[in-house]
C-alpha cells in the first residue's frame, strides 16, 4: 500500500506553520522514516496522514485513494503513539481487541487474533492485566499489537521507542524491524535518532522546519547528504567540517593544498569529512598537524578528539576534528599527530545555502531526492 | 518525630474541624433531647434521649412527602443536568471553535445572576403554563439554573483529558457517542463526582426557587423545615430532627462520590 503526499501543507490557527508544501511518496510495503530534530513537523505530518489533523494545503493519498478529507476511521490506517495512548480502563486482550468488536469481528474471531498477536510479540500471559500493571516495555508491545491485530493498510509510528531505556531500545528496535519483515506491511516511522533511522528503515526522509531536506536510502543519505544540515545531523560523531577555499586547481586549507578541484564553483566552501576518512598519520606525513586532546573509546573502534595546530584551520562546528582509529592502534592524549583525508568521500558545501557541491569527478551525480 | 510546626498546623486543624462540627454535633443532640431540656437556660447534657421530634416532623409536617418530593427532583435534576453538562462541556472542551473560551465564560455568567432576579419571572411564566407547584417545573428550574456551572467545571475536566486516548479510539473506529460512553465517561470519574456533588448539594438546600414556586404537592425539605417556624413557637426540636434528616442523604452522597474521586485520580498513570 502507497502513501503519497502532494504539496501538503499544515498551518496551525496559531499561525505556525508546521509543515510546508511536503511532497513525499512511500511505496508498498517499505519502512520510511521521518527524521528530524524536536519541531521540524515530523509528528504533524504523520497526524495529516492518519487524519487526525486537516490539512491546510495539498493532499494525502493512500494505495491511490485521495483520503484526505475522509475520517481517520475510514483510511485503514493504525499508529502507535509516543505515549501508547492505552485505554487505562480496560484489559490487555480488550484494548487489543476493541477495534475488531467495533469492525463488528465475532467475539471467536476477535480472541483468536488477539491470541495470535499475543504470540507474536510474547505478551499472552498479559492478556488480562490492565496497562497499568504493565512495565514500559509491555506496554510498548500492547501498543503495538493494537495496531498490528487490525492488519491496516499502513503503520504510523510516533517516536514509539522513545519512553523506553537504551537496552530495551534496542532489543524492540531488532523486533520492529523483525515484525516488518514478516508482515511486510508499509511503515511510517517517526523519530529523532538518527541511529534508529539508519538501522530500521529502507529509506529516509530528513525534516527540517516544515521542509523535507533529503529522501534517501540509509546508506545514500550518510554517504551523500545533500546540504550541510543533512551532513551534521546524520551520524554520531557528527560529520568534521572545516573552513576552506575553493581556487581554479586546488582545494585550500590556508596554504595547505587538500586535494585537486575542477568544480566551477570558486571562493569559500565547507569541507565534510566523516570521522572515519580523517587518517591519523605519523606528524610529517600528514597534511594538517595536530594534539590529540582526549579519547573517547567506542568498542571497536576509539573517537580521537584532535586539536588543530595550522593557524588557518578553522573547524565549523566545533573544537576538534574527530578522527576514527582502530581499538588496537596506540594513541596517548597529548601525542602530536598529523591528519590526511581519504580524498574520494570529501563533500564540498556552498557556505551561504548549504548545498552539496558536485564534484565533477565523482563518478555518479549524488543529489538525488533534494527536495 | 513531628517538628513543632506540624504539631502547631495539627492543632489548628482540629480546631477549624471542631469550629465546623460542633453546630452539627448541637443539632444532633438537640434533636433527640427532651423539649423541656432544648428550652432550659443552662445547656443540659444528660438527658433521655427521645425520638418525639422525629416523629412530630413526620406526622405533623408531612416530613415524609417533602423528602420524597426532595429526592425525585434533586436526584432527576442532578441527572439530568449531567448528561447535558457532560456533551455541552465536551462540545466546548474539543470542538475546534473559535471563541470556545469566551462562549464558556458567558454561559457561566449565567450562573452570577442573582436567583432572586428570575424567581419572580418563573413564578408568572408557571402560573400560565400551570407548572407552579410540580415536580417537573422544579426540575426544567434546577437544571436551567445548575448546567452552567456544570459545564464550566466538567469543560475543565474534560479538557486535561489526554487527547491521544480520544484519538486512539478514533482510529480504532469509534464514534464520538462511543468516545464519550466507552473512553471518556469510564475515565472521568473524579470530574463527573466533583460536578454531580455540587449539583446535587446545589440543589438538595436550594430555597429561593422552592419558596416562590412550591406549596404542597411538590413541597421541598428546606421549604418544609421552614415551615416549622411560626410566628408564636420555633420548635427546635422537630427542626433538629428535620435538619438532621436533611444532612444524612447528602453526606451519604457525596461519601459515595468521594470514593470515585480519589479512584478515579489513577487516570494520572496513563503513561
Ligand atoms: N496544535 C498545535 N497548534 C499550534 N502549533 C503546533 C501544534 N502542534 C504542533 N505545533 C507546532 O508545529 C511545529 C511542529 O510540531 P511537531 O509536533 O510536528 O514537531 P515534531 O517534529 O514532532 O517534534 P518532536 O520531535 O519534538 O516531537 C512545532 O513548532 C510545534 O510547536
Ligand atoms: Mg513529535
Amino acid at each position: 500500500m502507497t502513501v503519497q503526499l502532494s504539496n501538503l501543507e499544515k498551518r496551525f490557527d496559531d499561525g505556525t506553520l508546521a509543515v510546508k508544501k511536503v511532497d513525499l511518496e512511500i511505496r508498498g510495503g517499505e519502512f520510511f522514516t521521518l527524521l528530524g530534530p524536536s519541531g521540524c513537523g515530523k509528528t504533524t505530518t504523520l497526524r495529516l496522514i492518519a487524519g487526525l489533523e486537516e490539512p491546510t494545503g495539498g493532499s494525502v493519498s493512500i494505495n491511490g485513494r485521495d483520503v484526505t478529507r475522509l475520517d481517520p476511521a475510514k483510511r485503514d490506517v493504525a499508529m502507535v503513539f509516543q505515549s501508547y495512548a492505552l485505554y487505562p480502563h480496560m484489559t490487555v486482550f480488550d484494548n487489543l481487541t476493541l477495534n475488531l468488536r467495533v469492525a463488528g469481528v465475532t467475539k471467536g474471531e476477535a480472541r483468536t487474533r488477539a491470541h495470535e498477536t499475543a504470540q507474536l510479540l510474547d505478551i499472552e500471559r498479559l492478556l488480562d492485566k490492565k496497562p497499568r500493571k504493565l512495565s514500559g516495555g509491555e506496554r510498548q508491545r500492547v501498543a503495538l499489537g493494537r495496531a498490528i491485530i487490525r492488519q491496516p493498510s499502513v503503520f504510523l509510528m510516533d517516536e514509539p521507542l522513545s519512553n523506553l531505556d537504551l537496552k530495551l531500545r534496542e532489543q524492540m528496535r531488532t523486533e520492529l524491524k523483525r515484525l516488518h519483515q514478516r508482515l511486510g506491511i508499509t511503515t511510517v516511522y517517526v523519530t529523532h535518532d538518527q541511529a534508529e533511522a539508519l538501522i530500521l528503515s529502507d529509506r529516509v526522509a530528513v525534516m527540517r522546519a516544515g521542509e523535507v531536506q533529503q529522501v534517501s536510502e540509509p546508506s545514500d543519505m550518510y554517504e551523500n547528504p545533500a546540504n550541510l544540515f543533512v551532513a551534521e545531523f546524520i551520524g554520531s560523531p557528527g560529520i568534521n567540517l572545516l573552513q576552506v577555499a575553493l581556487t581554479p586547481e586546488a582545494v585550500r586549507l590556508g596554504p595547505t593544498v587538500l586535494m585537486p578541484w575542477k568544480g566551477r564553483e570558486q571562493g569559500a566552501a565547507v569541507l565534510g569529512a566523516r570521522p572515519e576518512d580523517v587518517l591519523v598519520v605519523p606528524p610529517e606525513q600528514g597534511l594538517l598537524d595536530g594534539i590529540v586532546d582526549f579519547l573517547e573509546p567506542s568498542g571497536p573502534i576509539v573517537f580521537a578528539f584532535i586539536r588543530l595546530e595550522n593557524a588557518d584551520a578553522v573547524p565549523v562546528n566545533r573544537d576538534h576534528v574527530v578522527a576514527a582509529i582502530d581499538v588496537h592502534r596506540q594513541l596517548d592524549a597529548g601525542e602530536r599527530v598529523g591528519l590526511r583525508f581519504r580524498e574520494q568521500r570529501l563533500r564540498l558545501f556552498d557556505p551561504e545555502s548549504g548545498r552539496c557541491l558536485a564534484r565533477p569527478e565523482a563518478p555518479k551525480p549524488m543529489q538525488e531526492g533534494v527536495a | 518525630m513531628r517538628s513543632p510546626i506540624r504539631r502547631v498546623f495539627d492543632v489548628v486543624a482540629v480546631f477549624v474541624v471542631a469550629i465546623y462540627l460542633a453546630p452539627i454535633y448541637w443539632i444532633g443532640l438537640t434533636s433527640i433531647k427532651p423539649t423541656t431540656d432544648i428550652n432550659s437556660r443552662v445547656p443540659v447534657w444528660s438527658f433521655e434521649p427521645t425520638m418525639e421530634h422525629y416523629v412530630e416532623a413526620f406526622t405533623r409536617f408531612e416530613f415524609g412527602k417533602a423528602l420524597v418530593n426532595s429526592s425525585v427532583i434533586v436526584l432527576s435534576a442532578t441527572f439530568i443536568t449531567m448528561v447535558l453538562a457532560l456533551f455541552s462541556a465536551y462540545a466546548l472542551a474539543r470542538m475546534k471553535m473559535r471563541g470556545a473560551d469566551t462562549l464558556s465564560l458567558l454561559i457561566l455568567s449565567l450562573r452570577f445572576m442573582p436567583g432572586v432576579v428570575i424567581a419572580m419571572p418563573y413564578y408568572l411564566m408557571y402560573q400560565r403554563i400551570g407548572l407552579v407547584d410540580t415536580h417537573i417545573g422544579m426540575i426544567i428550574i434546577y437544571v436551567a439554573y445548575g448546567l452552567p456551572f456544570a459545564v464550566w467545571l466538567m469543560r475543565g475536566f474534560l479538557r486535561d483529558f489526554p487527547a491521544e486516548l480520544e484519538e486512539a479510539a478514533r482510529l480504532d473506529g469509534l464514534g464520538w457517542l462511543a468516545i464519550i460512553r466507552r473512553i471518556i465517561l469510564p475515565l472521568s470519574g473524579p470530574g463527573i463526582a466533583v460536578t454531580a456533588i455540587f449539583t446535587f448539594v446545589f440543589n438538595w438546600n436550594e430555597f429561593l426557587f422552592a419558596l416562590y414556586i412550591t406549596q404542597s404537592a411538590a413541597v421541598t425539605l428546606p421549604i418544609q423545615i421552614s415551615k416549622m417556624i411560626d410566628v408564636y413557637t420555633v420548635l427546635w426540636g422537630t427542626i433538629s430532627g428535620a435538619v438532621v434528616m436533611q444532612l444524612v442523604p447528602m453526606v451519604v452522597v457525596v461519601f459515595l462520590l468521594q470514593r470515585h474521586m480519589i479512584r478515579g485520580l489513577a487516570l494520572g498513570a496513563v503513561k
